[in-house]
């Protein structure tokens, strides 16, 4: 009888784990979609600009440049006057102020973009083509859907009288919705229309490159010589237990230290992706090392006899047998943390990667934004355009973790069903 | 450091096998006895028992036979075990043969007249008699793993010669002195001849032993007494 | 007369303070293979391993006394341990072929002594050391597969052939059949058998009846002390000590 009863318990309390287990699992499942949904649903809009079309009529009266005209030449003339003069063109206004209102419907890169499209093609004098110009911040949000209409006039930025023009482009289907190329392609800028993450990419993308370079052959020999020929002392197992700790040491530390040492005492440039590399490399040399170490230590034993038996040297039995089988776990290990560099933003903001860049960094030593500290700019700042690109640069930022996350998964399986 | 297999079942079928030789001895010793009194004692009653008892003792060979291809498949036994097993095939080979012996020798004594001679039977009683002891020695120097008594049995087996040459001897005066004895003198002579053989048999057994105990053959030629005409 | 190749003399092993092997004094001949038995942690793993020094590689492991090969003390400071090691070549216990292709396995030894330097020389060597192997006839096919893709009883033989390959004058063994197959077991035996007309061997293995068949001579460690040391039929069939004789026939208490 009792036996019967522990059974059926045992079972029960079996049964109780398994529900635990699914629901932590569930719970932790809906977090993540409710994150998802958020970021997706605030950053998918702005992969897209508002745009307004335009006839544009070369006038040659107005722009002093004849068909064939050179770029130098083209880029040296003023179209401010031929802008200006295009853009009235799209709705009849009555008064000067409603000329100013109208104009404010559209993008201060207006005019570039009326240039650039000679630059394309420089035989349009006098002749006329419709062009998509960028609307401002205002209108894109408004297009959008995230603007409050509903406010009294005195409580929000756009007139009536510009509601009232932006409806007559709706129902004439002159405004439209593009591809956001400007999202990739610009850096950062006032205006929230015309903010990229470009020059972020570029920084990041240099900062991480930096840290490999750095942090990959330092943690990987460093790991070789502590696992394989370090003799095993009390030194040595000091060196262990800190390098653990630094792997636990919180990222703005080396902020400091890097704002120390590399911009104060060294006077690196500031703001860099190569002070920010240098620093990311410092953060990252211990979490490099450790799984590095790991992969070392599960070799086993029997391969080094081997190679040692069949008259290897010592070096030649690390080198030719034991660190081919433990790189697939160090690549993986050090994916993860490259993944885990690039979402880093307080020891960059410490090394003034919060400055207002707008150019795209063309090399490391020139001053870059970073994605993560881009997010961080953004969130703080106050126009609504800034909101959507906020959640799209973090949407872009987990992409590429997941993706690293993926590819280190992918080759520590490929390399080690081939160990096998 | 025990004395003991850490196998308890090997440790008993190696004393299985060395009781069954032992059995087997006492069985051969009580033949080649009882044929010997029947011989001397021209005993025509006892034949047929005689002769239904050596089939207990071929049995035995078949069951030792056995228990050694068991032993050999089984545990492989090396050193001593090795020797103690090969030893006890060759000892219940000769101890079948001399069993076979005495019975043949109990089959002659039907044919045998009643009023023997008594020097006839006399040497023939004692070389009996010594071939008789001969075994028992050697069963008990087999049993007690007695390395000198074993040598003892080897080297008497010249007396075994000596006594055959004698009493062969008197058989064929006997045979000699009248025409009609010749009938039963062809039994006596070879029932002194199987004695003799007997005593062979007691000698492998007792290097068999020797060879047991110590691990070496006895060195030099076997000892040897007087050649008999026959 | 065999000549003696390996002579043990006085032979002290210690791991830290614990003693390992207490003077011993064994002499190995020449292409002749010898077996050492005795039960576990006995010592006999250890001295196999002081014969191609692959015990420096334990810190704490010191030796005291001397081990010579043909006349030269090999623990002196003069001797180079991988020149030693490409002289006497090992076999473990389980088989441990790198996880390279069997070609690779094979030609990394003579590649690294400098033995094989073009294709063909090295090509010529991997398919020597295969046949003296015997395993050629089983893998010529695939010599570009893992090692680890083959049996249990093949991948021995791939260490054997690797052992072979920079052509050493002494082949250590250390229990090699004791993961394999009674079949497997069977071939290496034979292959041991054939191996000894050209390399000194020294087998440690536990199981007996394998010593009596392939060994010529046999030591019998007990405790780390050489108990007895002899031709082997005269161990197994009448050995002096009693010792030996307990643990042969499996009255050890």
């Amino acid at each position: 009888m009792n036996k019967s009863e522990r059974l059926k318990q045992r079972h029960r309390a079996e049964k109780r784990f398994k529900f635990y287990g699914i629901a932590s699992v569930t719970i932790a499942i809906i977090f993540v979609l409710i994150l998802i949904q958020n970021i997706f649903s605030k950053g998918s809009s702005a992969f897209q600009k508002t745009v307004i079309k335009v006839d544009v009529f070369y006038d040659s009266e107005l722009i002093e440049l004849n068909n064939g005209a050179t770029v130098k030449e083209i880029y040296d003339t003023d179209f401010y006057d031929l802008t200006i003069e295009n853009l009235l063109k799209t709705y009849p206004s009555k008064n000067r102020d409603e000329e100013d209102e109208l104009l404010k419907l559209f993008s201060s890169e207006a005019e570039y973009e009326i240039k650039n499209a000679f630059l394309n093609n420089n035989q349009l004098i006098d002749k006329t083509i419709t062009l998509e110009i960028t609307a401002s911040d205002d209108i894109d949000q408004l297009h959008k859907g995230n603007y409050p209409r509903d406010l009294p006039e005195d409580r929000r930025s756009i007139t009536d009288n510009q509601l009232f023009i932006y409806d007559y482009f709706v129902e004439n289907e002159i405004i439209n919705k593009n591809f956001n190329n400007y999202f990739f392609t610009n850096g950062d800028s006032r205006d929230p229309e015309l903010a990229g993450i470009g020059g972020a990419l570029v920084g990041s993308f240099y900062s991480i490159i930096i840290c490999l370079l750095i942090a990959f052959p330092i943690a990987v020999l460093a790991s070789i010589y502590l696992e394989e020929f370090a003799p095993k002392n009390k030194i040595t197992d000091f060196i262990e237990i800190n390098i653990n700790n630094l792997a636990a040491v919180p990222s703005i530390v080396y902020g400091l230290l890097a704002l120390q040492v590399l911009l104060a005492t060294l006077h690196l440039p500031r703001s860099t992706p190569l002070v920010a590399g240098i620093t990311l490399a410092l953060m990252t040399l211990p979490r490099i090392i450790i799984p590095c170490r790991a992969s070392l230590k599960a070799v086993p034993p029997s391969i080094r006899e081997g190679a040692l038996a069949v008259g290897a040297s010592k070096f030649q039995s690390v080198f030719h047998h034991v660190v081919p089988l433990a790189l697939p776990g160090t690549l993986s290990g050090t994916i993860i943390g490259l993944a885990q560099a690039l979402g880093e933003t307080a020891p960059l903001i410490l090394i003034g990667m919060v400055a207002f860049v707008v150019d795209i960094p063309s090399t490391p030593i020139d001053p870059s934004a970073s994605l993560p500290v881009q997010v961080y700019l953004w969130s703080e700042s106050a126009e609504r355009g800034f909101v959507e690109k906020t959640s799209a640069t973090i949407m872009i930022l987990l992409s590429f973790l997941i993706m690293m996350n993926f590819i280190a998964v992918y080759l520590r399986q490929k390399f080690e069903k081939r160990w096998n | 450091m025990s004395e003991e297999h850490i196998v308890k079942s090997y440790e008993e079928e190696l004393q299985y096998l060395n009781d069954s030789v032992i059995k087997m001895g006492s069985l051969t010793e009580s033949q080649l006895y009882d044929s010997m009194d029947a011989v001397i004692k021209v005993d025509k009653d006892s034949i047929d028992k005689i002769i239904k008892n050596d089939e207990q003792i071929n049995k035995f060979r078949s069951k030792i036979d056995t228990q050694i291809m068991t032993l050999l498949v089984k545990r492989a036994p090396m050193a001593i075990d090795l020797r103690s097993t090969i030893a006890a095939l060759k000892i219940s080979q000769d101890l079948e043969r001399i069993g076979d012996l005495a019975k043949s020798n109990a089959k002659k004594v039907k044919p045998l007249p009643l009023d023997l001679p008594e020097e006839l039977l006399g040497n023939l009683k004692r070389l009996g008699d010594l071939v008789v002891k001969q075994l028992t020695d050697v069963i008990n120097s087999y049993i007690n793993r007695d390395y000198d008594k074993a040598k003892e049995v080897w080297v008497k087996d010249e007396q075994v010669d000596d006594l055959t040459y004698l009493a062969m001897n008197s058989v064929i005066a006997f045979l000699s002195k009248d025409k009609k004895n010749l009938d039963f003198s062809t039994h006596l002579i070879f029932a002194t001849k199987n004695l003799e053989r007997a005593g062979d048999h007691i000698t492998n057994i007792a290097e068999s032993t020797c060879y047991l105990i110590k691990g070496e053959y006895l060195k030099g030629h076997r000892p040897k007494g007087k050649e008999t005409v026959v | 007369m065999k000549k003696v190749k390996i002579r043990a003399k006085n032979l002290d092993v210690f791991y830290g303070d614990k003693q390992a092997l207490f003077n011993v004094n064994l002499e190995l001949n020449e292409k002749e293979v010898t077996a050492l038995i005795g039960p576990s942690g006995c010592g006999k793993s250890t001295f196999i391993r002081c014969i191609n020094r692959m015990n420096d590689v334990i810190d704490i492991c010191k030796i005291e006394g001397s081990i010579e090969m043909d006349g030269f003390d090999i623990n002196d400071k003069s001797i180079d341990v991988v020149e030693l090691r490409e002289k006497v070549g090992m076999v473990f216990q389980k088989p441990n072929p790198f996880p390279k292709s069997i070609y690779d396995n094979i030609s990394y030894g003579p590649k690294i002594h400098g033995k094989g330097e073009t294709k063909d020389e090295l090509d010529e060597i991997v398919e020597n050391s295969l046949k003296k192997a015997a395993l050629w006839n089983e893998v010529k096919d695939r010599l570009n597969e893992p090692g680890t893709s083959l049996s249990g009883g093949q991948q021995q033989r791939l260490c054997i052939a690797r052992a072979i390959s920079v052509n050493p004058e002494v082949i250590l063994m250390d229990e090699p059949c004791s993961a394999l197959d009674p079949i497997a077991t069977a071939k290496i035996e034979e292959l041991i058998d054939e191996l000894k007309t050209t390399y000194t061997i020294v087998i440690v293995t536990h199981s007996m009846a394998q010593a009596v068949r392939v060994s010529q001579k046999t030591g019998f460690f007990h405790l780390g002390k050489l108990i007895e040391v002899g031709k082997t039929e005269k161990i197994f069939k009448n050995p002096d000590n009693k010792m030996t004789q307990d643990y042969i026939t499996g009255r050890f208490g």
